[in-house]
């Protein structure tokens, strides 16, 4: 979203730009380049007093040209830059039950430019929970084609109390296919944390699961067969 | 939802009548968390609700003569912020803290949900293991009934249609008596028992031996339970961690789970033999932290 | 079926004409125009419908409307001030993140205006218990957390980093 909506949001206006800074230049008798923009107008950069703001500019090219802009933006256009994390979990298995508490968290992020630190922070916290949720909490019961989870009283999402120690690492250099020579963020911290999860459940007790969400039950199976019990 | 006659009475002997002269056909409504959304699910449809909310002096908790009185129309939120019952029983205090959330705990009754007897329950598993009475009224009079007389089966209990559960009367606990209530909860903070575990033991303070014990089960069959054969075990032995583990196997045994989305009937048949130990190993504790 | 009912709702009354088995939330949003206060779950989890009534916080979606008669109620729309004014609750999750959806929000920013009028120095354990009612996706509750605090600094006259 960050780069192929912002790319194409940011090179529209970079057109649109250009159009603003013609039509001022043709009423203030001016060539283009001497036109920047400043604060909802367009100014003569040697002489700001002469001024035009953006309604201005509208009126004065209404029935001539409209003001307008589109762009499409191909990812393939640019060059390949995808976003690296990486999460290391610290997790505690209780033997007798399979229950596993999160007891630390941390993940890592490769990101360019940060364009909207609460924003970019918030996504990353966001996209974790999600993630615990899908990985140790959610699973939609089908049996039979009927839905057997009907609520979030049955289909459990995670709640403020379910919220792991979690630190955040920003690894960052200013180099980025999205506007500003920034990166995506949305997507990375969702994507590897049940991994992290199943492989620190593998570390704590040798229990390996392949299918989520990872219950306390599977935990407990799992146990009970590398003892030579089943049940 | 179906539309319905609605009394709003404003006394025990007005919402007596009025069950009597409605029956089967009424609904009482107290907190409405459980009944509002069975009515949403046209699960229950009543042609008449009566709702309690305007009823005075059945929400006091109340020390008398060694029992603690709860008057049905008590909040959950009210029950666990109750200083008395924090004083006196703190572990059923600490179980009403478990339920659901503040948001629920403040308008669920604690009469309302002994009422709905949903196996899932917290409060019935410490009630139980606490050797709790309920009374019921009627226009013909009232009766007590043990709790562990009151459940017969799923959403079922001895509740006549024209009856009304009033108050929960607990016996204070004798001296160098523990007590612990478990709530087992795998998935998240706020979710229904996996398995709930309460359990007392009574300790002779001269020689160590458990005197009297009790053990409930909550989610583990169609009513909450006592442990009876697991008591045996317990009642009158010294007590040592393998006495305790295989009380929890014979508990176990008396367990008869569903398989949902909280485990599958043998997770949870394995779990309340884990937590049955647990339970007892607090109680324990606390009884010998009582003796010295 | 219907019944007459009157409710005081941010401090103004309103008397409507209702179905019995309305629900507060839909009386609420359809009856009174008040939309603010959403329905996520209608079975009383996710806390999207959380409103005030006499103080306390109750789910609206469980609540019939005629149980609310002669009662107070508090909504999202009541918690700034007349001339639109921000509280500090409404204001800190501004600040800090708190929301990123909105869908959570109002039931959020009225739990914890609850919260804090109960408690107004809450420990990080406080909030979480408090708060456990109200479910949200997008944020994973970091920030919802630091946003309660700040709040509640706020309203202590303390400074806040």
């Amino acid at each position: 979203m960050t780069h192929v909506a912002g790319q194409a949001t940011y090179q529209a206006a970079l057109a649109l730009q250009q159009q603003l800074c013609e039509v001022a230049a043709t009423v203030l008798g001016c060539p283009t380049t001497a036109v920047t923009l400043d604060n909802g107008a367009c100014v003569v950069h040697s002489a700001p007093t002469q001024r035009l703001t953006f309604a201005e500019i509208a009126a004065a090219a209404a029935g001539q040209c409209p003001l307008r802009a589109q762009k499409l933006y191909r990812v393939s256009q640019s060059p390949h830059m995808s976003p690296f994390t990486a999460q290391v979990v610290e997790v505690e298995v209780d033997p007798d039950t399979g229950q596993v508490t999160l007891l630390d968290v941390v993940t890592a992020h490769d990101v360019g430019t940060i364009i909207n630190p609460l924003g970019h922070q918030g996504q990353i916290e966001g996209g974790l929970m999600q993630g615990i949720g899908y990985g140790l909490l959610e699973e939609m019961r089908v049996d039979e084609g009927r839905i057997g989870t009907l609520s979030l009283g049955e289909y459990k999402l995670p709640n403020i109390k379910d919220i792991p120690p979690l630190r955040t690492v920003l690894v960052q250099e200013e180099v980025g296919p999205a506007p500003f020579q920034g990166k995506a963020i949305g997507e990375s911290s969702i994507t590897p944390i049940a991994a992290a999860i199943a492989n620190a459940v593998y570390d704590a007790v040798g229990v390996r699961l392949y299918d989520l969400p990872i219950t306390a039950e599977k935990i407990y199976q799992g146990l009970q067969s590398r003892e030579g019990k089943t049940t | 939802m179906n539309p319905f006659n609605y009394h709003t009475p404003e006394t025990q002997e007005e919402a007596l009548t009025l069950l009597h002269e409605h029956g089967d056909s009424a609904k009482l409504m107290a907190g409405g968390t459980a009944l509002v959304i069975m009515m949403k699910q046209r699960l229950v449809l009543p042609e008449t609700l009566i709702s309690l909310h305007r009823l005075r002096g059945l929400a006091e908790v109340q020390e008398v003569d060694g029992t603690l009185h709860l008057g049905a129309l008590l909040t959950h939120r009210a029950a666990e912020t109750s200083p008395l019952l924090r004083a006196r029983l703190p572990v059923l205090a600490e179980t009403y803290r478990q339920v659901a959330t503040v948001r629920i705990r403040n308008v669920a009754t604690v009469g309302g949900a002994l009422a709905h007897a949903d196996p899932n329950q917290d409060p019935p598993v410490t009630l139980l293991a606490l050797d709790a009475q309920v009374q019921l009224a009627s226009v013909s009079g009232s009766r007590d009934v043990p709790l562990t007389d009151f459940f017969t089966d799923y959403y079922e209990t001895v509740l006549r249609p024209d009856e009304l559960l009033t108050a929960i009367r607990i016996p204070l606990p004798q001296p160098h008596t523990g007590s612990a209530h478990v709530k087992f909860l795998p998935r998240t903070a706020d979710d229904y028992a996996t398995v709930g575990v309460a359990a007392t033991i009574r300790l002779d303070p001269a020689t160590g031996t458990c005197q009297d014990c009790r053990i409930a089960l909550g989610s583990v069959g169609s009513t909450p339970l006592r442990a009876l054969q697991a008591e045996g075990v317990v009642r009158g032995q010294r007590l040592t961690p393998e006495l305790l583990r295989e009380a929890g196997a014979v508990a176990q045994q008396q367990t008869d789970p569903i398989s949902d989305t909280r485990g599958s009937a043998d997770y949870k048949r394995a779990m309340a033999g884990v937590f049955v130990r647990r339970a007892l190993e607090q109680a324990w504790q606390q009884a010998l932290a009582a003796t010295s | 079926m219907t019944r007459t009912i009157t409710l005081r709702v941010n401090g103004k009354e309103h008397t409507v004409e209702v179905p019995v088995q309305r629900l507060l939330i839909d009386c609420l949003r359809y009856d009174l125009g008040l939309t603010g206060t959403k329905e996520g779950c209608s079975v009383g989890v996710c806390g999207a419908c959380t409103v005030l009534m006499d103080g306390q916080m109750i789910s609206s979606c469980l609540t019939l409307a005629i149980l609310a008669d002669g009662a107070e109620l508090r909504t999202v729309e009541g918690l700034a001030q007349e001339d639109g004014t921000l509280s500090p609750v409404q204001q800190a999750f501004i600040d800090h993140g708190g929301f990123q959806c909105g869908i959570c929000t109002p039931g959020m920013v009225t739990a914890a205006t609850a919260l804090l009028e109960a408690n107004p120095q809450p420990t990080e354990d406080d909030i979480k218990e408090w708060m456990m009612g109200n479910l949200c996706r997008c944020t994973g509750y970091y920030k919802i957390i630091v946003s309660i605090q700040a709040a509640a600094a706020h309203q202590r006259g303390e400074a806040v980093s």
